[in-house]
Parts: C-alpha cells; sequence; structure tokens
C-alpha cells in the first residue's frame, strides 16, 4: 500500500489503463456473482417479482434427491475424467516430441478436435454410439457380433461413452500444455541423465516429470474445473439418461432455472458447484506446493 | 493531477455510454405505430425448416394484402424459445405477437408473461365459432381466451406400404389393415415381424426424450385416463389404465416388435427400414420429400375404448407489454385470424389448420396424406392446462426413458412418475 501512495503518478496511468477492462469486469463477472447471491435466496420466476425467502432455496435444494444425484454424477466424472485426460495428455505429448517420423502430423491429428464447437463433437459422437444404426454397432454385426451393444442407454456404457468423447475433443488441449513444458526442459538435463547412465524409465521418473512439475498443477487444476462444468457432452448424447443416470449437476441447474422456472433453487445449486471447486481448486494447490519444500 | 482528470473522466463517458444503452432501448421499444400510418409488428415463432419458410410466405401474403399492417418475422431457436420469450417480456423487448404451444399458455399467463387477448379479438371481429371448438378449447383459461389457434400438430402413425405389402398386411385400397383393439395392432405388427426381413423394424419410435411420453398419453387417453385430478394438485394416472398402457409399451419391446432404445425413429422409418413409425404431423412435410418412401400418414389405430391422441397447437398470442397501444393489439389479433384463416399453405408443413373451412377447403384437400388424418382435430388429447405442465411433462419423460431403457418395471415406473409429479405440484 505505502507504494501505491509514494508513486501516485504511475499506479493512476496504470489504471486509467486498467479501466475499460474493469469496468466490463464489474459489470459482467462481479455485478452478475452477487446478483446471483441475491437471486438464490429468493424465490424467482421470470416475470414475477422476486420474493426474499432466506435460506429457503437451499434447505430445498438439500431436500431434493435428485440433486444429491446430479451432484453425485458431476463428480464421479471428475474422478473418471481428470485422471485419464492428464496421464494421456502427458503420454500423447511425449509421443509428438519424440521427434520421430510423422509426429507433426500426429500433433495436429490430436489437436484437431478440440477446435470442433460441442455439438459437432457430440453428433459425430451419437453418429458412432447410437444403436441400430450406429457405426461403432455396425462394426461390430460385421465382425460376428449378433448382440445389439445400446452404449448411450445403459448407465454404465453411457459414462463410458461421455468419457470416450470428452477425451477425444479435449485431449489436445493437455497436450499442447505438456508439450510445451517438455519443450522447456534444457536438454544439459538429459546429457547429464545420460553420463550417469540412467535410462529411459529413469530419466522419464528423475528429470521429465519433476521438471514439469508446475505445468502439471496447471493442468490439475484446470482439467478438474473444466470436469466440474461437464453439461453439452451427456446433454447432446444422452440427454442425462437413461433417465436421470447421466445427468450432471449443470444440466440440473440449467432444468431447474430454465425449464422449471425455478431461479431461486438453480442460483443456490450454481453456488453449492461453485463452492465446491474453489476449494477442490485451493486444495490442489495446496497439495502440490506443499511438497515442493 | 492531469491523469486523474483523464481517469474520472473516462470513467463518467463510459458509464454514460451504458447508461445511454439502456435509455436508448426502452425508446425504441416503447414506440407506437410508424409515421406513415402504417402499423408495424414484431411477430417471434420458434419455427425452423419447412416450418418457417412457410410461415415467411404466409407473413408475405399478408403483408402484400393488408396495407396499413406490416408484420415483421422473427425466427428464435426452438431450444431457446421459451426462455427468450421470458427474458424478453421481463426486460420490456417482447415481440407484438407471438407464437406459443396451448401446453405453454397456463404457464405464460401464471407468470403473468401474456395478456388475456378477449379484447382485443372483439375489436378485431374473431368469429371462435369458426375455429374447431376442441383446439380452441386448449387455448382457453377460465373462460377467457389466451391465444388464437393457428394448428394441431398430434401423434400420428406413418406406415411403409412396400414393408406392409410384402408382411401381407394392406388390403384392397392399400391402406394398413389393422386388427380391433390394442391386441389387434399387437398381431398386425407380428405379422409384419414374422413375414419380413431380420433386419425390419415392425415398430419404429424414438425411444427417449419426449416420444415414449406422447405415447404413452395417447394410450392412456384412449382409455379415457386423467393426467391430474380436478383441481390440478395431484397426479391422477397411478391406476389401471395407466399401468395397462405402460405394460402394453413394454409388451411391445419385449417382443422386439418396438425395439429398444432407438435414438431417432423418423431415420429408420426414412431409410425405409421400419412397417409401422409413430411420431408427430410435422413428419409428413419431412417424409415426403423421400421419393423413395412409399408410405400413408394415418390416425394412429383406436387400442382402448375412446378415439384420442397426443396433440399440442401454436397459438399466436399477445406477451405481457406495459405502453402497448390497443391499436397494437388489435392489429396483431386481426394477423393471428388471417393467418389462421389462410392457413391452407401451413398445411404443408403436416399440421392441420385449427379452422373446419380451411381443413375442407380445396387447397387443403389437394394436398397429399393430410387429408388421411386430419380427422384428428375433433379428438386431439391436450396435456392439462395447468402452469407446472413443462416441468411435469418433462419429469414424466425422464421416467418413461429410464423405463424403456428398461432400467425399471410398469410399477415402479408409474409409482416414480406420480411421486415426481405430486412432488412438482406441491412446491
Amino acid at each position: 500500500m505505502k507504494d501505491l501512495f509514494s508513486k501516485k503518478g504511475d499506479h493512476l496511468a496504470a489504471y486509467l489503463f486498467l479501466a475499460p477492462f474493469l469496468i466490463i469486469y464489474g459489470m459482467f463477472m462481479v455485478y452478475p456473482i452477487i446478483k446471483g447471491m441475491k437471486i438464490s435466496l429468493s424465490e424467482w420466476k421470470f416475470g414475477l417479482d422476486p420474493e426474499f425467502v432466506g435460506l429457503k432455496n437451499y434447505k430445498t435444494m438439500l431436500s431434493d434427491g435428485y440433486f444429491w444425484e446430479a451432484l453425485g454424477n458431476t463428480l464421479y466424472f471428475v474422478l473418471i475424467s481428470t485422471p485419464v485426460l492428464i496421464i494421456l495428455g502427458l503420454i500423447v505429448a511425449l509421443i509428438v516430441n519424440s521427434g520421430l517420423k510423422g509426429t507433426v502430423f500426429l500433433r495436429a491429428g490430436f489437436f484437431l478436435p478440440f477446435i470442433l464447437s460441442i455439438s459437432v463433437m457430440a453428433s459425430i459422437w451419437v453418429f458412432i454410439f447410437q444403436p441400430y444404426t450406429g457405426l461403432l454397432n455396425s462394426i461390430l454385426h460385421n465382425l460376428g457380433v449378433e448382440q445389439e451393444i445400446f452404449w448411450l442407454n445403459e448407465p454404465n456404457l453411457a459414462w463410458m461413452s461421455i468419457l470416450i468423447a470428452t477425451v477425444w475433443w479435449t485431449l489436445g488441449f493437455n497436450m499442447v500444455l505438456f508439450l510445451a513444458g517438455l519443450q522447456e526442459i534444457p536438454k544439459e538435463h538429459y546429457e547429464a541423465a545420460k553420463i550417469d547412465g540412467a535410462g529411459p524409465v529413469r530419466t522419464f521418473f528423475s528429470i521429465t516429470l519433476p521438471s514439469l512439475k508446475n505445468v502439471i498443477v496447471l493442468i490439475v487444476v484446470l482439467q478438474t474445473i473444466n470436469s466440474f462444468k461437464l453439461f453439452g457432452q451427456p446433454y447432446l448424447m444422452t440427454e442425462g439418461g437413461p433417465g436421470t443416470s447421466t445427468r450432471p449437476l449443470v444440466q440440473y441447474i440449467y432444468e431447474k432455472g430454465f425449464v422449471e422456472q425455478d431461479m431461486g433453487v438453480a442460483s443456490a445449486m450454481s453456488y453449492v458447484l461453485f463452492a465446491i471447486t474453489i476449494i477442490v481448486a485451493i486444495i490442489q494447490f495446496k497439495f502440490f506446493t506443499g511438497k515442493q519444500d | 493531477m492531469k491523469s486523474v482528470t483523464v481517469f474520472t473522466l473516462i470513467l463518467v463517458s463510459t458509464l454514460l455510454i451504458v447508461s445511454g444503452c439502456s435509455n436508448g432501448n426502452e425508446d425504441s421499444s416503447g414506440g407506437g405505430s410508424g409515421e406513415s400510418g402504417v402499423t408495424e409488428l414484431s411477430f417471434w415463432a420458434p419455427f425452423s425448416g419447412g416450418d418457417a419458410d412457410f410461415m415467411k410466405s404466409m407473413i408475405s401474403d399478408f403483408n402484400e394484402e393488408n396495407d396499413d399492417v406490416e408484420v415483421d418475422y422473427l425466427t428464435v431457436t426452438d431450444d431457446e424459445y421459451y426462455t427468450k420469450f421470458r427474458t424478453s417480456v421481463t426486460s420490456n423487448q417482447a415481440p407484438d405477437v407471438a407464437i406459443a404451444h396451448a401446453s405453454r399458455i397456463a404457464e405464460l399467463q401464471s407468470a403473468n408473461l401474456i395478456e388475456s387477448i378477449d379484447g382485443p379479438a372483439e375489436e378485431a371481429g374473431v368469429d371462435w365459432d369458426t375455429y374447431n371448438e376442441n383446439i380452441v378449447n386448449s387455448t382457453m383459461i377460465d373462460g377467457a381466451h389466451y391465444g388464437v389457434p393457428l394448428d394441431t400438430h398430434a401423434l400420428i402413425m406413418f406406415a411403409n406400404k412396400t414393408i406392409l405389402d410384402e408382411a401381407g398386411v394392406l388390403n384392397e385400397e392399400g391402406m394398413p389393415e389393422v386388427g380391433e383393439g390394442a391386441e389387434g395392432f399387437k398381431d398386425f405388427l407380428t405379422q409384419i415381424q414374422e413375414n419380413t426381413g431380420e433386419d425390419v423394424f415392425p415398430l419404429s419410435a424414438t425411444s427417449s426424450g419426449y416420444s415414449p411420453l406422447r405415447i404413452w398419453w395417447t394410450l392412456y387417453s384412449q382409455m379415457g385416463g386423467e393426467l391430474l385430478n380436478e383441481e390440478g394438485t395431484k397426479a391422477a394416472f397411478n391406476n389401471e389404465k395407466g399401468l395397462e398402457a405402460l405394460s402394453y409399451m413394454g409388451d411391445l419391446m419385449d417382443e422386439e416388435l418396438w425395439p429398444k432404445n432407438i435414438q431417432d425413429g423418423g431415420e429408420i422409418f426414412q431409410a425405409g427400414n421400419a412397417g409401422i413409425h409413430i411420431n408427430g404431423v410435422w413428419m409428413t412435410g419431412v417424409l415426403e420429400q423421400n421419393d423413395d418412401l412409399d408410405f400413408v400418414a394415418l390416425p394412429i389405430p383406436n387400442m382402448y375404448e375412446e378415439k384420442a391422441t397426443w396433440g399440442d397447437s401454436h397459438s399466436f398470442v399477445l406477451p405481457t407489454k406495459q405502453d402497448q397501444s390497443d391499436e397494437k393489439r388489435e392489429a396483431a389479433i386481426m394477423f393471428s385470424d388471417w393467418i389462421a384463416e389462410n392457413a391452407a399453405t401451413w398445411g404443408k408443413a403436416g399440421h392441420v389448420p385449427s379452422k373446419p373451412s380451411v381443413v375442407e377447403s380445396e387447397e387443403f384437400q389437394e394436398l397429399e396424406y393430410r387429408k388421411d388424418y386430419a380427422e384428428l382435430t375433433d379428438y386431439v388429447s391436450f396435456t392439462p392446462s395447468n402452469e407446472n405442465i413443462t416441468a411435469i411433462n418433462d419429469a414424466i419423460a425422464d421416467q418413461l426413458s429410464t423405463f424403456t431403457s428398461g432400467q425399471t418395471n410398469e410399477e415402479e415406473t408409474l409409482e416414480m412418475m406420480e411421486q415426481e409429479v405430486n412432488n412438482i405440484l406441491s412446491e
């Protein structure tokens, strides 16, 4: 603070440059967050006046079985998707970084799905997974499998399908982050390791992995947050079904708010998701940075 | 100090621009009729594809014929339609007239989003007797009119004549020969199953989303079942009739007459791989574009005592606008009535017009397929008028698609449906 007052002029210039950003940020981020808090404490349908009800929406939410199911679904997806996406991302980055022939093509190939919009991605995978006329089942039938497999209509298989689609779609982003990290590791470290007689496995665990530490923290946190935000894939691929068994929390919030018109409860659930995501992110940061000492 | 002044200046001007925006919008939406004495109406509808094209052509006809009213049409995507509708009304940006499904009217009215049209309708000289009574009733609440119905779009049955012929279930007139009642329909499907190739679906109807709900509601309505009690406070379908309708659907699936987990029943029928397809009338417009498909479109056969089928209706409504002039309201209703009167074009999209005179008109009767099912206007079964009907439909649809994917049995499903609906109604 002292600094701020002593060089007043400099700081004001800085704030001046920040002003347009701050105003827009305030209007479209900070204000809605505060407004959302207010909505979560009132009963409100579009078109009617909001009515302050205190913590009633939170009580309704806690006693709603579907809220817990949806939260469970989201947590389940975070648990299954985060490790897969991080480990596969690293493996793919290592392959692409290996300098073998054709890696430029591979790098583009792995990254390409990431630029697709979610609706295109979901349509592709529905076409692959759908029963009777889907690509996968047609291949299986040609291979002599008589049974019709319902990839999108049986809870466990549906989760697997969503996971596969998500991996295909977002793996490229993690790969690029890992790749950037890999390319920053000085060549000398590897040369030194070679001289010391370390094999590839030893080199990976003693040089590559520790050097990637910061990148890993970043990816773990980003990936977890992204997985918490799961919505489009189940919404478009399974409609949250069969029944509600793959409906994530964000979809339930959307349905509560915009279909059932219960903005209060929807906002309350958003806040819970917000809180959980923040807590998990903080724990992850603490966990990773704690180890460094 | 200079920088402080600049900073303040920027801040103030930014705020001015921001507040200026909102003022500007209020001005433009509050405006009345145009300068040249032409009443301009903005009109929203959730139509896409063929529906949108037919609507546009009707509107341009209207604009040509009516010099004093000019309608400006905006298509809003289906998924977001009602959300946009709501936000537009709350922010006072609503269109002058909009399409709403009859099933949504109670919900919109209870949230104050639409106005009663009794006054403007009288001014505009709307004669309600020229509309089909069953359809008009679906747009009324407590004796007051809230919508000018344009059509009814109901669940019907499409039959592939090539496959039916192969199965030997076509009569001399080339129409499907379906036996009496629920058993008769099942035998009919069994015959298709037995007499055609293995890859033919006797019945293809989508197994998730709203499709199972519409089929169940059709069967249940044919037994005269009610969805809610008279006061609209409790579910009233957990009974023998509700169970029978559900068991019947279950039987069709168990015997693989209606194979499980069909993602898109229309696609299979369109590819010529299904004997029967159950879907809304809107499929007529889609299917007839396929020249290789030889099909008929008919009302769903009478499986139980009464004639009934699921249906809804596109209706013109007046979104709530505080500063709206009576002149605009009247013009909006006049426009709605005009479109309903000239809705033979609309029939091309597959829908059945709401005015019997239009259905009987030469222009409509000349259309292929439509007249074969136009009779259903008299017995279409609308879901009850209830402000929570969307949430109720969604909850039931969820439970039914759990059922159709084989996760629950009939009794459990019905039990869950009842519990869900009662939960929604008690909130």
